[in-house]
C-alpha cells in the first residue's frame, strides 16, 4: 500500500537538490556566496573550530566526572575477601601460580612490582585481595 | 618534541587544559585501573592487571607527589606493557641512566607527559622568562609534581637552553641536555673547585642563586674556555645535588 507523502517528505527532493547544488561548488564560489551574503568565511570557520572543540572538551570533562564518581562508588562498596583467611601456604601457591603467568592467564595478566624484592605476607595478603577484586580467583584462590 | 604524546592525548580527550585538573585517580579509573594506597614492605607501587581491568597499589608512606608520579607511572606500564609480568628495583623511578626503551624508562616518560603535558608545561615555563628553580619551584606547586621531574620539563621546553646535572659525592650520576643543546657540551665527572655547587653537594647549602660561571667550570672543552654559563644548584632530599646549567652564549649552540 502507498502512502501520501507528507508535506516534508515532498521537500526532501529539493533539500537533496539543494546539497547537490552546493557540493559541486568550488571552495572559491562557496567563500565567495558567503561574502555575498555579508559574512565572512574565515570568522565563520573559527567559530565553528571553536565550538567543536569546546563540545570536545564538554564531553571529556563529563568523562571526567564520571570516572569520579566511579572510582567513589568503588570505594565505598568494597568488600572483605575469605581469601585473606586462607593459610599462608596456600596464599603463596597461589601467588606462584599467577607469578610464573602460565597458562590462559598469560596474555591477560599484567604484574608489576617497582622497587619490589619480594612480598610481605602483608602485601601476599594486598595482591590476593587484588585479584579477588579483578574477578581473576574465587574466595577460595581459584583461578575463575 | 612537537607531536603530541598518547599520555597529552588522553588528557585532551578528558578536556584537561590546567594544571589543577590533572587527577590521576580518575584519568587511572577511566583507563580501567583502580588506584589503591596501602603500606608497602618491599616497593614503592605495583600494577596488577587481569583483563581489561587493572588495580594500582601505591605506598602510602610517601609523599603525596611521589605517590602521584607512582600512579602515573604505574598507567605507563598499563598502557604500554599489559600482559607483561615482570618485576622493577629500588631506582627504577626517574632513573636517567636507563636507555630510553628500558620498560621502567617508557613508563616514566609516560608519567611525566600525563603530569607535566607539554601543552600546559611549555606556555607557563616560557612565561617565567629563565630557566631557574625558583620558576621551578613556581610550576611544580601547581602541577603538584617533584623538583626533579619539573625540572626534567624545564629543561625540555623552558625558556633557555639548558643542562640538568645531577652530582652525587662519587661524581656526576646522571644530566639531561636540552634540545637545542648540542652534544659536544658534555658536563664534566666531577663538580669545579670554584661553582657554588660544590658548596651545596660538600657544604651547608640549601642552594645556591644563579650566577655566572666560565663555561670550563661545566665542559672540559677548549672553547668552554670563552664562554660563560648560568649555574644554580640545590640539595636533592637523597643528598646529591642538581644544577641547571644555562647557556648564555648562542655561539655554544650552533
Amino acid at each position: 500500500m502507498t502512502r501520501k507523502p507528507t508535506p516534508g517528505q515532498k521537500l526532501l527532493p529539493l533539500a537533496d537538490a539543494l546539497v547537490e547544488d552546493w557540493m559541486s561548488l568550488s571552495d572559491e564560489e562557496i567563500f565567495a556566496e558567503f561574502r555575498t551574503d555579508g559574512f565572512d568565511p574565515e570568522v565563520i570557520a573559527a567559530e565553528l573550530r571553536a565550538h567543536i572543540h569546546d563540545l570536545v572538551a564538554e564531553n571529556g570533562k563529563a568523562r571526567l566526572a564520571r570516572a569520579r564518581e566511579g572510582l567513589a562508588e568503588a570505594r565505598a562498596d568494597r568488600t572483605t575477601s575469605n581469601v585473606l583467611n586462607l593459610p599462608i601456604s596456600r596464599k603463596q601457591e597461589i601467588l606462584a601460580q599467577f607469578a610464573a603467568n602460565d597458562g590462559r592467564l598469560r596474555d591477560r595478566m599484567t604484574m608489576a612490582a617497582r622497587k619490589g624484592e619480594g612480598a610481605s605476607e602483608r602485601e601476599v595478603d594486598n595482591i590476593l585481595r587484588d585479584l579477588r577484586d579483578l574477578g581473576a580467583i574465587d574466595d577460595q584462590g581459584n583461578p575463575r | 618534541m612537537s607531536s603530541i604524546t598518547a599520555a597529552e592525548k588522553l588528557l585532551r580527550e578528558l578536556g584537561i587544559d590546567a594544571a589543577k585538573d590533572i587527577d590521576v585517580e580518575a584519568i587511572a579509573w577511566d583507563a580501567g585501573a583502580e588506584v589503591r594506597f596501602a603500606p608497602l614492605d618491599s616497593c614503592e607501587a605495583r600494577i596488577i592487571g587481569y583483563g581489561d581491568r587493572a588495580i594500582i597499589i601505591v605506598d602510602s608512606s610517601g609523599i603525596w607527589q611521589r605517590r602521584r608520579f607512582s600512579v602515573a607511572h604505574e598507567l605507563g606500564h598499563w598502557k604500554y606493557h599489559r600482559g607483561r609480568s615482570f618485576v622493577c628495583r629500588s631506582d627504577d623511578i626517574g632513573n636517567q641512566r636507563r636507555g630510553p626503551t628500558d620498560p621502567e624508562r617508557v613508563a616514566d616518560a609516560y608519567a611525566a607527559d600525563l603530569l607535566l603535558p607539554a601543552f600546559i608545561f611549555a606556555p607557563m615555563a616560557k612565561q617565567c622568562g629563565k630557566s631557574t628553580f625558583d620558576a621551578v619551584d613556581q610550576i611544580r606547586a601547581e602541577f603538584q609534581t617533584s623538583r626533579t621531574a619539573t625540572a626534567l620539563r624545564m629543561v625540555d621546553y623552558g625558556p633557555e637552553p639548558a643542562l640538568l646535572v645531577c652530582h652525587g659525592s662519587n661524581g656526576r650520576r646522571w644530566f639531561k641536555r636540552g634540545p637545542a643543546v648540542p652534544d659536544r657540551w658534555f658536563p664534566r665527572d666531577e663538580i669545579d673547585a670554584d661553582s657554588d655547587a660544590l658548596e651545596v653537594l660538600h657544604g651547608t647549602k640549601e642552594r645556591t642563586t644563579r650566577s655566572l660561571i666560565g663555561a670550563d667550570a661545566w665542559f672540559d672543552r677548549r672553547e668552554a674556555e670563552r664562554y660563560e654559563v648560568y649555574e644554580q644548584t640545590v640539595r636533592m632530599a637523597t643528598g646529591d645535588a642538581l644544577s641547571l646549567v644555562v647557556i648564555k652564549s648562542s655561539e655554544m649552540l650552533d
